[in-house]
């Protein structure tokens, strides 16, 4: 057998953690913006039309929910598969990065759509009746009211979406995508380079950590409600 | 309700317990084989009816994982399994402290070059991207087959345990991307070209004759590779595994195999 | 108490009933409510938990939309309204609440420029009016505060110059009080009463406490079972009440504690008469006579007297008109009552 990294800290290993850290950042930071793209909106959808929203509207709930549980219950890396084709439809390949934050977004959104919509429904009903009664429009109390209202419980949401989507990010791999949990699967699992394997993983560990408590520190800061 | 109930249970466990009699004994006449799919499992059920008129019951069962079949064998559950080549037996022992021992060599799967969207070895752009699976022995096979085709160079001496970081001359600047074996034929419209094992190709649906380049019957990776025949040590010489061996080297065998595979399954007895 | 109050009416609200369609069936909220509310009066409205006070001030901005029935605020039917109508409508409506329902997300003056941000007025202008009606509240060094470093009578405040940004000339105020302490629900419904006299803004008030109503309202409707079972002048129903909730409501601790037998009792409504007369004691002195309370709810606010008092009268006669004739001499208000068991 031939070995051809004597020790998880070689030189060249440190090069591949670098890289492999800059590539887990840009598939969760970009997956995260999307994702919140996505998700904002369809959690305020889901939370307006329920039965006790601001605006009713059974059909379009009933929908949006189906689809979105539907999202939520695939297997990730069937889910991958399945959207191989669309992949190639949005950007022109189904091997390496960009390829893997396809199927990666579409795994999160839903998630985040349901984070979004809880925080939402937890906002204070008699301060939405408030706002009704000085004759606020529903997009008035979407926007200055419900979201604002919303905001710790939506940090905190973030904070655990982030780390979820970091959890997917070693499937990369599959695609021929990098990152540290690519590094990990890649040398750590197949071929039994334990030393590797925990360095990779402990990097990816304190990534998450440090994420964690960013979003958790943001959540407490900037809520109004603690005295 | 209450005497349903219970004689229900009362005939399940009597079920069971025959059950549990039937797998132990390697002195009866069934023999219990782990396999892969396809085409260890299929050619195993080509078997069946040759050990049926010698007398032997022939149970085969389905894995889909590369370590349980091993346990089961070095635990007594399965007589033998069929699903891997040597390299990889001999690193499973190792990590895993098993005593398992190969005691035929079957067939071996040629890897092929499949086309992706260049039609031909000759004719694909600099930089472009080749895919090869990225499990450790599959992708040193697939660098081999690449290498042997000239189109890179892999280091001296690195064998079957070759990887990405070997590769010691890629004039052209291929991008070799590692990726998971299974998803590889489905990307065939995003590389130029894929190397695939047998097992992939022959569920994409692919044709080993459609292959640009194949793996010869007498290279190195085509021996070493061979898919085999593995028992925990100590049960070779059991009567019921030789007769599946002679089973498996067979005539009829080596036709069905032939018949069936069309090229992506090759005999090597 | 105000005299602002004049006999154009504001709020009308004709034949309005509520019905719910729940899982459980029809639950009929109210029924067939009939009120006239004058402009610049204080008007309260008074049931138990559950008589459907809070459906009924929710159908006067339409927060709840009534099965059947019309509400005319300022001659406009709010049923003939487009939705767009209706936003605009509220606007000139104020509301405060239980809970306060303040942002929490918002500081006091981020509160109070809401109603005014959705109205499109500009950042400046409505700061500007803001601190006015900080100030007003009493709450002008608490500009930056958010609810959370404030007490319920400051976020009640707060609420109440919210509820007055954009000028409304009715203020609907449900259970506005119920969350406060009994010294705070005075300073609050003192500042209702202020806003009322300086600028005149009709006031709805809903509540299940008399000493509210007995503070500051003139009118009051008593409601029970979605119906409404008595209406009138505050005093009136102070002192005759009609009604068994109207009864129990005034009555809280239920009949009055008695052991003698015989009599009758009188009962003295006190309505903001100067508490540095001493009437009783002037009372006994006056009327050659020893007076026994058998109970007094009594309570001193600015140096007023608001509340009742029962006494047992003396068994002749003429001390009991003696008695009479000094109260009706200096107009207090009062009631013969036979003695209950």
């Amino acid at each position: 057998m031939n070995e051809y990294l004597s020790s998880a800290f070689s030189t060249a290993m440190l090069g591949e953690y670098g890289n492999g850290l800059l590539v887990t950042l840009y598939f969760v930071i970009l997956c995260t913006l999307v994702s919140y793209l996505i998700g904002i909106p369809a959690g305020v959808i889901l939370c307006v039309s329920d039965k006790d929203g601001i605006h009713p509207n059974a059909p379009l709930n009933k929908t949006l929910g189906l689809v979105v549980n539907i999202l939520r219950s695939i297997p990730f890396v069937i889910l991958l598969v399945l959207v191989l084709p669309l992949t190639k439809a949005l950007i022109g390949t189904k091997v390496g990065d960009n390829a893997f934050l396809v199927p990666l977004i579409i795994s999160a959104a839903p998630f985040v759509a349901r984070m979004v919509e809880s925080s939402l429904k937890e906002v204070s009903h008699g301060v939405i009746e408030a706002a009704q009664s000085m004759g606020s429009t529903n997009w008035q109390i979407i926007t200055k009211v419900m979201i604002p209202e919303a905001k710790p419980s939506l940090l905190v949401g973030a904070a655990i979406s982030i780390t979820t989507i970091l959890g997917y990010t070693p499937l990369a791999t599959l695609v021929g995508g990098g990152g540290l949990g690519a590094i990990a699967v890649q040398y750590g699992l197949y071929r039994f380079q334990n030393d590797i394997m925990y360095v990779s993983s402990i990097l990816m560990v304190i990534l998450v950590q440090i994420m964690q408590e960013v979003g958790m520190k943001l959540a407490r800061s900037s809520d109004k409600r603690a005295r | 309700m209450k005497k349903f109930v219970s004689v229900l249970l009362a005939s399940s466990l009597l079920l069971l317990s025959l059950a549990g009699c039937k797998n132990s004994s390697s002195e009866s006449k069934t023999i219990t084989v782990g396999a892969s799919a396809t085409p260890h499992a299929e050619i195993l059920k080509a078997v069946k009816p040759i050990l049926a008129k010698e007398g032997y019951t022939l149970n085969i069962k389905i894995y889909d994982d590369y370590v349980l079949p091993n346990t089961a064998t070095e635990d007594g559950e399965l007589d033998a399994n069929y699903f891997q080549h040597k390299p990889y037996l001999d690193s499973f022992n190792e990590k895993n402290n098993t005593h398992l021992v190969s005691v035929a060599a079957i067939h071996y799967e040629p890897y092929g070059i499949y086309a992706g969207t260049s039609s031909s070895l000759t004719n694909v752009p600099d930089g472009a991207k080749i895919a090869v699976p990225n499990d450790p022995s599959n992708e040193a096979r697939a660098l081999q087959l690449l290498a042997a085709q000239k189109l890179i160079t892999i280091k001296d001496g690195a064998g079957l345990s070759a990887t990405k970081k070997d590769i010691s001359a890629n004039p052209h600047h291929y991008d070799v991307v590692e990726m998971d074996a299974a998803v590889i034929p489905k990307s065939l419209d995003s590389v130029a070209l894929a190397v695939i094992n047998g097992n992939y190709a022959i569920g994409a649906g692919l044709k080993v004759s459609q292959a640009l380049a194949t793996e010869d019957k007498n290279s190195e990776a085509a021996k070493t590779y061979a898919n085999i025949i593995a028992v925990k040590q100590g049960n070779e010489n059991k009567p019921a595994i030789k007769a599946l061996v002679k089973a498996l080297q067979s005539q009829e065998v080596k036709d069905y195999i032939t018949k069936t595979y069309d090229g992506a399954v090759v005999a090597v007895f | 108490m105000s005299e602002s109050a004049s006999e154009k009416e504001i709020i009308r609200i004709e034949n309005l009933s509520k019905v719910y369609h729940g899982a459980a069936g029809e639950v009929v909220a109210l029924k067939d409510i009939n009120l006239s509310i004058r402009e610049g009066e204080i008007f309260g409205i008074i049931g138990l938990s559950g008589a459907g006070k809070s459906t009924l001030v929710r159908c006067v901005n339409y927060l709840e939309r009534p099965t059947s029935g019309r509400v005319i605020i300022e001659g406009n039917d709010l049923s003939a309204l487009s939705n767009r109508e209706l936003l605009r409508a509220r606007q000139k409506i104020g509301m405060i609440f239980q809970e306060f329902n303040l942002l929490s997300q918002r500081n006091a003056m981020g509160n109070v420029c809401y109603p005014m941000e959705i109205a499109g007025v500009s950042r400046a202008d409505a700061k500007k009016r803001a601190l006015e009606l900080l100030n007003m509240v009493g709450l002008s060094n608490r500009a930056k505060a958010y609810p959370s470093q404030m007490s319920g009578g400051q976020k009640q405040r707060v609420a109440i110059a919210r509820a007055l940004a954009m000028n409304p000339k009715v203020l609907l105020c449900d259970e506005a009080t119920s969350a406060l302490d009994p010294t705070t629900t005075q300073s609050i419904l003192e500042l209702l009463q202020d806003i009322n006299h300086r600028l005149g803004v009709t006031i709805l008030i809903v509540t299940h406490e008399m000493r509210v109503i007995e503070q500051i309202c003139q009118r009051v409707a008593v409601i029970d079972q979605s119906h409404i079972v008595e209406m009138g002048d505050v005093k009136e129903i102070f002192v005759h009440p009609q009604s068994t909730i109207a009864k129990q409501l005034i009555f809280p601790q239920g009949q009055v504690p008695t052991s003698i037998a015989g009599n009758s009792t009188l009962r003295i409504v006190f309505d903001g008469m100067s508490a540095l007369e001493p009437i009783i004691s002037k009372m006994v002195l006056e009327c050659h006579i020893t007076v026994n309370i058998l109970y007094a709810h009594t309570k001193v606010v600015e140096g007023k007297t608001f509340g009742q008092m029962v006494i047992r009268l003396p068994e002749d006669q003429t001390s009991v008109a003696r008695i009479k004739a000094y109260l009706n001499d200096r107009k207090i208000y009062y009631k013969e009552e036979p003695l209950h068991e």
